[in-house]
């Protein structure tokens, strides 16, 4: 016992150690002394926040629903949000897990001390669990806070939802670790990583699918039936929370709380046994492809080379690079599986349907709008934000080449630019013009500002990317800082928010002397092009910095 | 390795002058000067955290100096970086390349980088062949060994036949055959005029193909000249081996005390 205390007190320490890291900048006295206010800030700030978000929805939900009842409508949903939260956070832990037993090394390290192997792989199993906690605390708890509110629930519920969001994790990280032991000895690494991220997109967007066709439906015959499955525990006792009745939510609580920590010591058993014994190790070496030689691009001819710009090799690099990740292409593919059956369930096939007129069309305008922004701000943060970043160690390679700063951000924006915009004008535009009935010189003006905003876009997510890479990723953890993870996607948000504003001045009623529509068309272009004009200003300058300066690993 | 170049021995193809770099007030690099001739292979020595690796980085346009200037071949490196970066070849210690990219296609890539215009497909084909890589050159770059992308990484620095090439640890990971293959490269490309920087802790490589060696300790160049010439002046001649004179003015001669004090604790 004294041997297990001092082994998980070892490793405790070291976590705690990594951990304080984090909120490190510099590893200077004085950012020591100040980190623990630093910490009380982030948590008396964030909490704040947080609870004004949960508070603000749960009036908003009160008001949207005055007179009519909440529960037929909130209780399925607290029912299944649990589950639905269990299964992604499964996908990602294998993600995650598999990264751990194979490209981060410190497993092996760690493996080679007396520390005991179940200790260790405990503390591995439980970090990934946390992590999932924290993000759902951000994330679900105001969420549950305001549904709370909104359902006139007690502190109970409070309670409840935050035992939630801590133990839901738990068990899906668990059956995740031993879902990567297994996979881990049939598949090479970058193969597991790679088909768990198409499966979880293709189960992502069935679920997405079914919940859109089927959803209330489903939920309500479903969610009182179903109370012996384990993964729906937590959401019945949320809703005996929300009743009021304690008594059943703490059994449901405390029966999902043990089943999960007995999961978690057989996952965490399990993978002690089978990572000591080398049975979950690929054999790499003795296992070439059998499938051999990967698919070469046709030979090119040397006249047809002699003519290509500077950039063009990258591009190419870029196109070979994509088509054999499966991981980017799923991620790429969900938006527009989703976004496509959002539209044909919502409003049919756009080539038989008839144009939509009336206050319905503005509606549809709208939504059309708003969908095809935000594909674009998401296609755009997955291709264009970890562009530069993706280079990781092999940034080097660029640093030596023969080839201009400017034309190597060209090159990045046009591989991104060049797919994203032809999907969406391909789909939605012809969407508008069926259904709208929009005539072709209006047509190419809503095309035209698809293409600016997408411009715009897609060089300011290029240039966050390139502000802030993060280029000592392996390729199993994101390649921008977290910095340029909220900037980007806000800043983008922000982008297609004001566009959206004057896209729909210029389409208002004016009299016949009013600029007003015209002066909101120019500002799309005027804006647009001045953040293209700003980035091709500075990003050169700071693509060639990052290229011969520190910052780029050596 | 098909244009010859004349005047070799005269021409400077690298050279250095007062190059510093600093991380704060840490000095990595304190005032190194390189002169490295075509037709020459120059050994660059020294223990680890020498500065070895900043100062070719300085070298190839990688790392902007502190200060200093860089020529290559005339060129200087900050100023005219891409008419210079035409000129160098460098594979680092740890080959980095594209992984989801197979061998020819990154071989093809480095050349229409470097603007390799004329028999580009027939010179990705030579090399690869030269390097015993042909049967695995439609395989991708993530599953080879540490010596294949090694190998990987110096077919695509040679495919443009750069005037300097640079190499940092260059048989880390080659097996004996492999790595006999590279020193008979490299003493190739010094004989058609190439100039070549061999940055290496395996002395015996450097004592069998250096022309000439520089040894940096703390930053600094602390001797150059031929090996035999630095067994000449270390201790008036009395050093048997480049190691032994490395060993002298590195101050790696005190180990001998360490090991015994690691023992006897």
């Amino acid at each position: 016992m004294n041997a297990v205390a001092h082994d998980a007190g070892t490793v405790l320490r070291l976590r705690a150690r990594i951990l304080s890291r984090l909120l490190l900048p510099r590893f200077t006295p004085e950012a020591q002394r100040v980190a623990p206010y630093r910490l009380l800030a982030m948590l008396v700030v964030g909490g704040t926040l947080l609870s004004l978000f949960g508070i603000t929805l749960g009036h908003f939900l009160s008001v949207a629903f005055n007179g009519q009842s909440l529960r037929p409508f909130l209780l399925p949903a607290l029912v299944w949000s649990p589950t639905a939260a269990a299964v992604g956070i499964f996908f990602y832990a294998v993600l995650s897990l598999s990264a751990t037993f194979t490209y981060r090394n410190d497993l092996s390290l760690l493996m080679l001390t007396p520390i005991s192997p179940r200790i260790v792989l405990a503390d591995k199993l439980f970090a990934v669990s946390a992590s999932f906690s924290v993000l759902m605390l951000v994330v679900a708890l105001p969420d549950l806070v305001g549904a709370g509110r909104a359902l006139h629930a007690g502190m109970g519920f409070t309670i409840a939802a935050l035992v939630v969001v801590l133990a839901v994790p738990l068990p899906a990280a668990s059956l995740a670790m031993l879902l990567s032991i297994l996979v881990l000895r049939w598949l090479p690494p970058a193969k597991a990583r790679a088909g768990t991220a198409v499966i979880g997109t293709i189960v992502a967007a069935v679920l997405s699918t079914v919940a859109q066709t089927f959803g209330d439906v489903t939920m309500r015959l479903l969610w009182g039936n179903v109370d012996v499955v384990p993964a729906v525990w937590p959401g019945h006792a949320l809703v005996a929370a929300a009743d009021g009745q304690i008594g059943p939510s703490v059994l449901y609580l405390l029966s999902f709380v043990v089943l999960s920590l007995g999961l978690a010591a057989l996952a965490i058993d399990r993978a002690a046994y089978l990572l000591a014994s080398g049975w979950a190790v690929y054999g790499e070496v003795g296992r070439r492809s059998s499938r051999g030689a990967v698919r070469m691009a046709a030979p090119r001819r040397t006249e047809a080379r002699a003519r290509r710009p500077e950039w063009w090799p990258v591009v190419r690099k870029e196109w070979l690079t994509l088509r054999r990740d499966p991981k980017l292409l799923a991620q790429l593919a969900y938006p527009l599986l989703i976004e496509g059956y959002t539209f044909y369930h919502a409003f049919g096939n756009p080539f038989t349907a008839h144009p939509i007129t009336g206050r319905l069309a503005r509606f549809f305008a709208a939504s059309l709008y708003l969908s095809s922004s935000m594909t674009a701000l998401f296609l755009l943060s997955v291709l264009a934000l970890p562009i530069v970043g993706r280079e990781g160690r092999s940034l080097y390679l660029l640093g030596l080449a023969p080839v201009r700063a400017g034309y190597l951000l060209l090159a990045k924006v046009l591989f991104c630019l060049a797919p994203v915009v032809a999907l969406l004008e391909v789909l939605l535009i012809t969407m508008a013009a069926r259904l709208l009935g929009m005539s072709v010189l209006q047509t190419v003006y809503v095309s035209a500002v698809l293409v600016a905003l997408v411009t715009a876009l897609g060089c300011w997510l290029v240039c966050v990317g390139l502000i802030w890479p993060r280029l000592t990723s392996d390729g199993s953890r994101r390649q921008v800082h977290g910095t340029a993870l909220m900037v980007g996607p806000i800043s983008g948000g922000i982008l297609c928010t004001v566009i959206g504003f004057l896209l729909a001045g210029s389409f208002a009623d004016h009299s016949a002397s009013s600029l007003a529509p015209y002066a909101s068309g120019a500002g799309i272009f005027v804006l647009t092009g001045g953040i293209v004009a700003l980035v091709f200003r500075i990003g050169p300058r700071i693509f060639h910095n990052l290229l011969t300066d520190d910052r780029r690993p050596v | 390795m098909n244009r010859e170049v004349t005047e070799t021995g005269t021409r400077e193809v690298l050279a250095a002058r007062g190059l510093v770099k600093q991380y704060g007030a840490f000095t990595a690099v304190d005032g190194v000067d390189l002169t490295v001739h075509a037709g020459e292979i120059f050994g660059l020595l020294g223990p680890n955290g020498a500065g070895k690796t900043t100062t070719v980085n300085m070298c190839t346009g990688l790392l902007r100096p502190t200060a200093g200037t860089v020529r290559i071949d005339g060129l200087d490196v900050e100023r005219e970086g891409r008419a210079a970066k035409r000129l160098i070849g460098y594979v680092p210690d740890e080959p980095y390349l594209y992984e989801k990219l197979t061998a020819r296609e990154f071989v093809h890539f480095m050349g229409e980088l470097y603007g390799v215009r004329s028999r580009l497909d027939e010179r990705v084909e030579e090399l690869l062949n030269y390097f015993g890589l042909l049967d695995a050159a439609d395989n991708l770059i993530g599953g080879f060994s540490h010596g294949m992308k090694q190998k990987t990484g110096l077919c695509g620095m040679l495919v443009h036949d750069p005037l300097l090439l640079v190499l940092d640890e260059p048989t880390v990971g080659l097996d004996p055959k492999s790595a006999r293959l590279l020193k008979n490269t490299l003493l190739t490309l010094a004989a058609r005029g190439r100039a070549v920087v061999l940055c290496t802790h395996i002395l015996e490589i450097a004592e069998a193909i250096c022309d000439r060696v520089g040894i940096l300790d703390g930053g600094r160049v602390v001797a150059e000249g031929t090996v035999e010439g630095l067994r000449q002046a270390a201790r008036g001649g009395s050093a048997e081996s480049l190691e032994e004179v490395f060993l002298r003015l590195t101050g790696g001669d005190e180990e001998g005390l360490v090991v015994e004090a690691l023992i006897s604790s």
